[in-house]
């Protein structure tokens, strides 16, 4: 985990306290708080998905997920920013990651936010098995 | 020269192992190295189009040189997703 004033980036195998982690990152100058959570949904190219699992190369994975917030920190007028990945089982419902910002005012906080999570999509090395009724698959990008 | 080598996700799954030491020639680069490791491993050329590779953590491609020592982290492409 790095944590400073403003800033924090995880990987961890808990629950995701997105609540939690927004209210400690808000500072009385923030006006807006944006939330991107990825969620386990329950199906993948019309199968039924039982649960997932994500794997991840995690020294690697936190440098790049601070990596994409001190970016995000130059590029836009944001106040604070959270990017948290979980990694290891996880059932329906359940959320994989969180992108957190804050701001003054909320259009850099989308714009930073949306950006964060396009950025993680594709430059993160962490992975996910998708786990069906009858097999299991990695879903891996192109 | 030895070197320390990670594997992830169908990687992982090909080699049977997360984590491998291989002794290397000098002056080596990702691209021999994986061209060696098809070797023994030949399910991982179909994969060669789309293979990433880091050394000691940082993205390189294909031409980076290798040193002793050296942590190097073969996997497929990041889990991306549909926007």
């Amino acid at each position: 985990m790095i944590s400073r004033p403003g800033e924090l980036y995880q990987i961890t195998r808990e629950p995701i306290e997105v609540q939690g982690i927004s209210r400690k990152l808000l500072r009385a100058a923030d006006g807006a708080v944006c939330v991107f959570e990825g969620v386990v949904r329950d199906h993948s190219k019309g199968k039924r998905t039982l649960y997932l699992e994500y794997e991840g190369y995690e020294t690697m994975a936190l440098k790049k997920l601070e990596e994409i917030g001190l970016f995000v920190r130059g590029a836009w007028e944001i106040g604070t920013v959270a990017i948290v990945h979980r990694l290891g089982r996880m059932d329906i419902g359940e959320t994989s990651v969180a992108v957190i910002v804050t701001s003054s005012h909320r259009r850099p906080a989308f714009d930073a936010c949306h950006y964060a999570i396009d950025k993680l999509k594709k430059v993160v090395p962490i992975w996910k098995k998708e786990f069906f009724e009858d097999g299991e698959v990695w879903i891996e990008g192109q | 020269m030895k070197v320390r080598l990670l594997f992830f996700a169908s990687l992982k799954d090909i080699v049977g192992s997360r984590d491998l030491r291989l002794d290397l020639p000098a002056n080596s680069t990702v691209g021999d190295l994986l061209t060696e490791l098809e070797k023994s491993y030949p399910q991982m050329k179909a994969y060669r189009p789309v293979i990433l590779t880091a050394v000691n953590e940082e993205y390189v491609d294909k031409s980076a040189s290798i040193s002793e020592g050296d942590e190097i982290a073969i996997f497929p492409p990041v889990s991306g997703g549909a926007r």
